[in-house]
């Protein structure tokens, strides 16, 4: 089992977020991976984040409350230790960006085309 | 008919080998050799060398006997007849062979330039946004690059090298669109933001893409003459078609060259184009 679309694929803590607890990505966190939920959460539902946690890769405030947004529209609940959603990326978040994005992903193909262009 | 230059059919790099026959010019790499045939009317005539200094002619071959032995500066040309030759290039520099009737009145004259290995690096990324990633084979892209390297070398004697070898995967986390258009400037800010520093290192970087547009076209390659950058798309023809044409293309726009609508590797709007530089074209991608 393993992470399958464009924007996850390539990142190995996410793909160690899909199959292990301790990986789980928390408010806190920095880095390419952080950037990478942000950009799907944004994509996916809209969700507004902050420009500077953006910019910083940083899983702040208001990318555990885009988090928690996401998670409470689908019910991504682990029932076996919890009731209502949280905002941390777990295996099953993960689990169901991935797919959502997996399903906006287009094919490319080769083209034909002629021209050059330069803009001056 | 007059006497003439010609490339002999048995040259082994073809036309395409800094040869341009409007011009009359040939580019002849230090160290390396070019074929060459002189076809002569019924006088026959001579032909020279202009300053010994940069090149020295070699293997002479006639379809008619020769009056006299060929040197490495002159060789006489029996009338009504083809001689073929090579032009050893031994200096940098330039100089012109110099083509006489029978009574030393002057008919031709070639330029030949005799350039030094130019080097220029390039590094490739393969783009990828949050939506798509390009068509290109991976196992491909080597001989895309050793194709269109290869014909800047034997026409400008230009060494394209790899900077950083496998290049660069570019992942802009965002939907930059389909078909992709780098004329955009956020679309290029947010592409050029997402390279690896270390991309910027080459003389060249060649973002392959997917669908590329320009505004109100469809284009197969998109280059920003003078800064480091260009973008092609895969035509589908992998290695053996035409894509080596288009990257040697966009790179040429890189190095200063513009569109010459003249049936050459710059043409600007048809396809396939072939890979031919001119004299021009070839003095400016290589200056030495």
């Amino acid at each position: 089992m393993a992470l399958r679309s464009n924007i996850f694929s390539p990142n190995q803590r996410l793909q160690k977020t899909l199959i292990s607890d301790p990986a789980h990505v928390v408010p806190g966190e920095r880095g390419d991976h952080v950037a990478r939920i942000q950009a799907a959460l944004k994509d996916l539902d809209g969700l507004a984040i902050d420009e500077v946690e953006l910019s910083r890769k940083v899983y702040g405030p208001s990318t555990a409350a885009a988090v928690l947004s996401f998670k409470r529209a689908r019910k991504i609940i682990n029932r076996s230790y919890q009731t209502s959603e949280d905002n941390i990326v777990g295996k099953m978040t993960i689990a169901a960006l991935d797919k959502e994005m997996l399903a906006k992903q287009e094919n490319t193909f080769p083209r034909v085309a002629g021209r050059c262009f330069h803009p001056s | 008919m007059v006497s003439r230059f010609e490339k002999p059919d048995t040259a082994p790099l073809g036309d395409f080998d800094g040869f341009d026959a409007e011009a009359l010019y040939q580019m002849v790499p230090v160290g390396q050799s070019r074929f060459l045939a002189v076809v002569t009317d019924g006088r026959g005539g001579k032909l020279r060398v202009g300053t010994p200094q940069f090149v020295s002619l070699r293997n002479a071959r006639s379809t008619k006997p020769f009056n006299g032995s060929p040197t490495s500066v002159e060789i006489n040309l029996p009338p009504d007849s083809k001689t073929t030759f090579e032009i050893v290039g031994d200096t940098s520099g330039r100089t012109s062979l110099i083509l006489e009737d029978n009574v030393g009145k002057e008919i031709a004259r070639l330029t030949v330039s005799i350039k030094i290995p130019f080097r220029r690096t390039f590094n490739f990324c393969l783009l990828s946004d949050i939506r798509r990633s390009p068509s290109f084979l991976r196992e491909d892209i080597p001989k895309i690059f050793a194709k269109g390297a290869q014909t800047l070398l034997q026409q400008a004697n230009i060494v394209l090298a790899e900077h950083t070898p496998r290049g660069f995967d570019v992942d802009v986390l965002k939907d930059l669109g389909n078909p992709l258009r780098p004329d955009n400037e956020k679309i290029r800010n947010a592409i050029l933001d997402a390279t690896p520093l270390g991309a910027f290192s080459a003389d060249f970087i060649v973002y392959l893409c997917w669908n590329i547009a320009s505004p109100g076209s469809d284009v197969g390659g998109l280059a920003f003459m003078g800064r480091q950058f260009c973008f092609c798309e895969d035509n589908g023809q992998g290695s053996v078609g035409g894509t080596p044409i288009v990257v040697a293309h966009e790179l040429c726009h890189l190095m200063g060259l513009d569109h010459f609508q003249n049936g050459g590797l710059m043409q600007g709007n048809v396809f396939p184009r072939s890979s031919k530089l001119f004299q021009f074209e070839i003095d400016t991608v290589n200056p030495t």
